[in-house]
């Protein structure tokens, strides 16, 4: 605040300056100046360039109204009220902000400068920059707008908002600075300015009159109409520059819908400013694919600016378009490889392949899964590959799955040095799912897989990252070996099974609890000091830290959270499955908050820094209120969450399932009695997922809500438990 | 929440002194530009008042804002549950409490006059106010969220004036009993414990009172108002003269003989859904709508300058308007708009002398 009256004061002062020069150069101070002087204080001054700046664009302010929207239940803020809109075309092109939109009016009139009514039409809507362009059929010739360059667009400078939703006849203003510049990568100037419904739609301008931007609701996470209205009259408001709706502008004439331009890549880490920006996978027939882009790639440039981070790559991508052509240059092993490739707006829905088999858990490759978690970050380089093959002289094998060309050879070489003295590069089968492709190819539980596609399996977790570059129905060839055989043979990738197995083999031999263990078992409190909250967590008495164990927190419903029957109903589960259960109780025991979610996420990287977890079995579950929650973190919470069940919880009207992803898999069980409230939605929500091609498995439990039998959970138990398939 | 410190800082003190001596060299030395408003604030801040009476238990705030408009103690503040109570107690700048007697209210107006026993007081002139225009600077001085404890200041905050607007132009919208011009502020002034402050402009000149928090119903969001003293006045002056003011009735006002559209000589698509968009179905020969040019299959957008989002709407919009008032109904017709002005022909029954057509600010003080 202190900084803004400075900053406004410093550009009032050149303005003076300005009258000053004037002044002195014709040697005779003209007598208005002079009083200005005299009894006017710079704000007064101040506020008549405000209005004059106003006054200059207001005949190119219109006001929007619609009719005839479908009703929005349970939004926050239903776009019903007059919005504002600009005009920016002599003979009737508007645009404004998709905010009002989001609800598809039937008609849309408008209400030009000088009060006359008009009917206009909806031509294209820019998804990017959530923005829509009308056209109004007008004989007038409209007036338009000049716009503010955008580099010298400076922080700090006067930033006037306009609305015309209070009045037909004027417009509203509100007066701000410019926050920030560039913002919401690259699409937005930031204004404090009070901007929300009032002036949605609407233009920032500076204090000459020159249009900065459009005032639209946008949020860094993307989302659809009406994400970032939450920020309204808080400080933070956005424009988008006038100079990019003009440059977009005659295609959205066309009627051209504008989308975000997808890259189709999947980075490898999960932390968003992460050095550098290794793919990690590929999705099929994504703009990166058909490039030929492979997963273990480094992107280090695009458009010739140079990219270090995953975060650089987002800040150089996100703000283009579909269509839109550009230029990645990646590193593969010492080689750049540098292509052109045009940006999408849809890629297929990413959809998991299956090989078909669960992995043997033996403690050496668990070992080895959990370095293949560690070390992901150091997998990319060369450099990286020989640091873990030098650590593998305690007898594991080198971790990168994806490379190829020279340094792939030396590594399988090494493989095969390596396999001389150990067993444990390769994948045991510990199941085979009837009918997949692996059943089919005749693989065995008990045999192990050695090479996929040629290369060396040197982890469940790395085989599964491989297969997952390739699509359903793509054909691959393994090796394994059978009763000391080697077998090779070509499978074609099937689905993930949605159906539960009715019944699985131990995934290791029994492992006696080590002497001496001092990591706590049975219930354990868990404590975080930030959080109100009471938690608990579940760890069978007979854990061994040789074990991976699945993860999986109970999100209670409504006023059902006692301690002691939600572990007494878990017990049996947790120690056939090798689960930790955690069971958090929400700080209002009648509803769960979505700001809890960060406390439970909290609460659950605190188990697994301090149990053995596998990351690829690791669910939140919970029931009604709960579910939802439920849904919620397994759609915010990729990098962590493998597994969501949802007992009788639907999801909330904003929150949307996000696309599927290569690296993080998700899979969920929807379960729900035939009298809950949810069921009308349910279908439609699961066949939303289908369509993302996420596996829904479906239970029906009874005809009235109540807590989960136990012949129930034991399903769920084995549904856990196959979460590690491949 | 925007709290500014009770004194406003304005420029840096770098800021001014480079501003007046620069001025003194081009202008010589005849500089007084308000560079700070520190002086106009020093000024007000005697005449705002804190008032603490009834609330306090779910979460409602027990206190609320006001200022003094006479010498001898009386106080204008906002009308609300904090004065229902049978102490209420006025701090003044300075610290002094004083029990306040309740004067008179206006439930309408949502006014109150409080008196207090108290002498020699600073004091806004009623009958000297200021009237802003938008892109103005106004200072809103109250006491929000009760920040001011003991002998402390009012909080003031700038702002600038967004509009001058009416809050019935959005009927139905906010959920007040009062219904009039308001100034809508661009700074979060309209918070709990604000009701009843002050708003001036920078030279500390009276313009308004700040409202309590309202929500716009459309888009749920707050709006900042304050209502212009010249609404309030003659209330004012009448609840000091101890003139009892009329209860007046806050229902929604409705027209004594409702204007129908079959009056007009038209019906509108009976779909048997409240929310039908609301189309005309049939135009009766010889009647003023026909005469107008209205036709079947005409959408009906607007009415008057008020937005017809579906047949119900319309027909609670017509419950407002007089039958010999004529009204102004603009339709979509092949995607075009067109507007269309009728009048009832005279009923036969013998009626009461009136206006044919009254201005809709006219209607609204009916």
């Amino acid at each position: 605040m202190k900084f803004m009256s400075i900053f406004l004061r410093r550009q009032a002062w050149l303005l003076f300056l300005a009258l000053a020069c004037a002044t002195t150069d014709s040697l005779v101070a003209p007598p208005r100046v002079l009083r200005a002087a005299d009894d006017e204080g710079i704000e007064v001054r101040e506020e008549r360039a405000f209005r004059a700046a106003v006054a200059k664009v207001a005949p190119a302010v219109v006001r929007i109204e619609t009719l005839g929207a479908s009703e929005n239940v349970g939004s926050v803020l239903a776009a019903m009220g007059p919005t504002t809109g600009l005009v920016v075309s002599a003979d009737g092109d508007i645009i404004t902000s998709s905010f009002n939109f989001a609800q598809k009016p039937a008609s849309i009139l408008v209400t030009l400068a000088d009060g006359s009514r008009v009917a206009a039409k909806l031509i294209a809507t820019d998804h990017s920059r959530q923005l829509v362009l009308l056209k109004v059929a007008t004989d007038k010739t409209l007036t338009t707008v000049e716009a503010a360059p955008q580099k010298e667009v400076q922080v700090g400078q006067w930033a006037v908002a306009i609305g015309r939703t209070y009045e037909t006849n004027k417009p509203n203003l509100s007066v701000g600075i410019v926050s920030a510049v560039n913002r919401i990568w690259g699409k937005a100037v930031q204004t404090d300015a009070k901007i929300s419904p009032a002036n949605y739609g609407g233009p920032l301008i500076d204090i000459r009159g020159r249009v900065l931007g459009l005032l639209t609701p946008l949020s860094t996470e993307g989302g659809d109409e009406g994400a970032g209205v939450e920020w309204y009259d808080s400080g933070i408001g956005f424009a988008v520059p006038l100079q990019q709706i003009l440059n977009v502008l005659p295609k959205l004439k066309e009627g051209k819908n504008q989308f975000p331009g997808l890259l189709g890549v999947s980075l490898r880490e999960a932390d968003f400013y992460a050095e550098p920006a290794v793919i990690a996978a590929c999705q099929p027939k994504s703009p990166a694919q058909q490039a030929g882009f492979k997963a273990g790639d480094q992107i280090v440039e695009v458009d010739g600016q140079a990219v270090a981070s995953q975060a650089q790559l987002k800040h150089q991508s996100s703000h283009r378009y579909a269509g839109e052509k550009i230029n990645v240059v990646v590193l593969r092993g010492k080689q750049r490889i540098a292509k052109d490739l045009e940006l999408v707006a849809k890629l297929p829905a990413y959809q998991h392949p299956l090989l078909g088999i669960l992995p043997l858990r033996d403690a050496t490759s668990d070992q080895t899964e959990e370095k293949s978690n560690d070390e992901a970050s150091e997998k990319a380089s060369d450099e990286s590959s020989h640091k873990s093959a030098e650590k593998s002289n305690d007898g594991e094998p080198p971790l990168d799955p994806n490379e190829k060309g020279e340094s792939d050879k030396n590594a399988a070489e090494k493989n095969t040095d390596d396999k001389k003295t150990t067993v444990t590069a390769s994948v045991g089968v510990r199941y085979v799912y009837p009918g997949s492709p692996a059943d089919k190819a005749g693989v065995k539980p008990g045999d192990r897989l050695i090479a996929c596609e040629g290369k060396k399996i040197v982890s469940a977790q790395s085989l599964r990252e491989q297969i997952a570059n390739f699509s359903p129905g793509q054909s691959i060839k393994i090796e394994f070996t059978h009763d000391g055989q080697t077998q090779t043979a070509d499978v074609q990738l099937g689905t993930l099974p949605e159906n539960i197995p009715l019944e699985l083999p131990a995934a290791h031999a029994a492992m006696a609890k080590p002497a001496g263990l001092k990591t706590p078992v049975g219930k354990v409190p868990v404590k975080l000091p930030e959080f109100p909250n009471a938690c608990v967590a579940y760890v069978p008495e007979n854990y061994s830290p040789r074990v991976p164990y699945g993860l999986v927190v109970w999100l209670h419903a409504p006023n059902s959270y006692k301690e002691q029957e939600i572990i007494d109903r878990w017990k049996d589960v947790c120690a056939r499955h090798d689960l930790i259960l955690l069971a958090p109780a929400s700080g209002d025991p009648a509803k769960w908050q979505r700001t809890e979610a960060e406390f439970i996420r909290k609460a659950m990287d605190d188990v697994i820094l301090r149990y053995n977890v596998d990351r690829a079995r690791v669910v939140v579950a919970g029931q009604e209120g709960g579910g939802t929650l439920a849904l919620l973190l397994a759609f915010t919470q990729r990098d962590l969450v493998r597994g969501v069940i949802s007992v009788d919880g639907g999801l909330t009207a904003r929150a949307k399932p996000p696309a599927n992803d290569p690296v993080n898999r998700l899979a969920i069980v929807m379960a729900a009695s035939k009298k809950a409230s949810v069921l009308n939605s349910l279908d439609t929500l699961i066949k939303s997922l289908r369509e993302l091609k996420y596996p829904v498995t479906r239970l029906e439990l009874g005809e009235t809500p109540r807590a989960m039998s136990a012949a129930e959970l034991t399903d769920i138990g084995r549904w856990i438990d196959s979460l590690d398939r491949i | 929440m925007n709290l500014l410190p009770t004194t406003f800082r304005g420029p840096s003190l770098a800021a001014a002194v480079l501003l007046t001596s620069a001025m003194a060299l081009l202008v010589g030395g005849s500089a007084s530009a308000a560079t700070s408003f520190a002086p106009v604030i020093a000024q007000v801040q005697p005449k705002i008042v804190k008032i603490y009476g009834a609330g306090g238990f779910n979460g409602m705030a027990h206190y609320q804002s006001g200022f003094l408009i006479s010498a001898d103690g009386f106080v204008l503040t906002a009308w609300s549950y904090v004065l229902d109570s049978d102490v209420v107690n006025v701090i003044l700048n300075d610290g002094r409490k004083f029990k306040a007697e309740l004067k008179g209210i206006d439930p309408k107006l949502e006014l109150a006059v409080l008196k207090i026993d108290a002498k020699e007081l600073p004091f806004f002139e009623l009958a000297k106010t200021a009237t802003p225009e938008e892109g103005s600077r106004v200072l809103a001085f109250s006491n929000l969220f009760g920040v001011a404890t003991g002998d402390e200041a009012a909080s003031v905050l700038h702002g600038i004036l967004s509009i001058q607007t009416k809050l019935e132009a959005r009927r139905g919208v906010y959920e007040t009993p009062y219904q009039g011009p308001v100034y809508v502020v661009d700074a979060m002034t309209n918070n709990p414990g604000a009701a009843g402050g002050a708003l001036t402009n920078l030279h500390g000149e009276l313009i308004a009172m700040l409202g309590k928090e309202l929500k716009n119903a459309r888009n749920n969001t707050w709006l900042n108002y304050a209502v212009p003293i010249n609404e309030l006045r003659e209330a004012v002056n009448e609840i000091r003269a101890g003139k009892v003011r009329p209860r007046a009735d806050s229902q929604a006002k409705k027209a004594k003989d409702p204007l129908e559209l079959s009056m007009l000589g038209l019906n509108l698509v009976n779909t048997g859904l409240e929310r039908a968009p609301p189309f005309i179905d049939q135009v009766y020969g010889d009647s003023p709508a026909a005469k107008a040019g209205l036709r079947t299959d005409d959408l009906i957008v607007f009415l008057d300058n008020q937005l017809v989002q579906n047949s119900k709407s319309l027909r609670a919009e017509m419950l407002r308007i007089e039958r010999d008032e004529a009204i102004r109904l603009t339709v979509m017709r092949d995607g075009q708009l067109m507007e269309f002005t009728l009048q009832a022909p005279a009923s036969d029954e013998p009626r009461s002398e009136k206006p044919a057509r009254r201005s809709e600010d006219d209607r609204d003080e009916r």
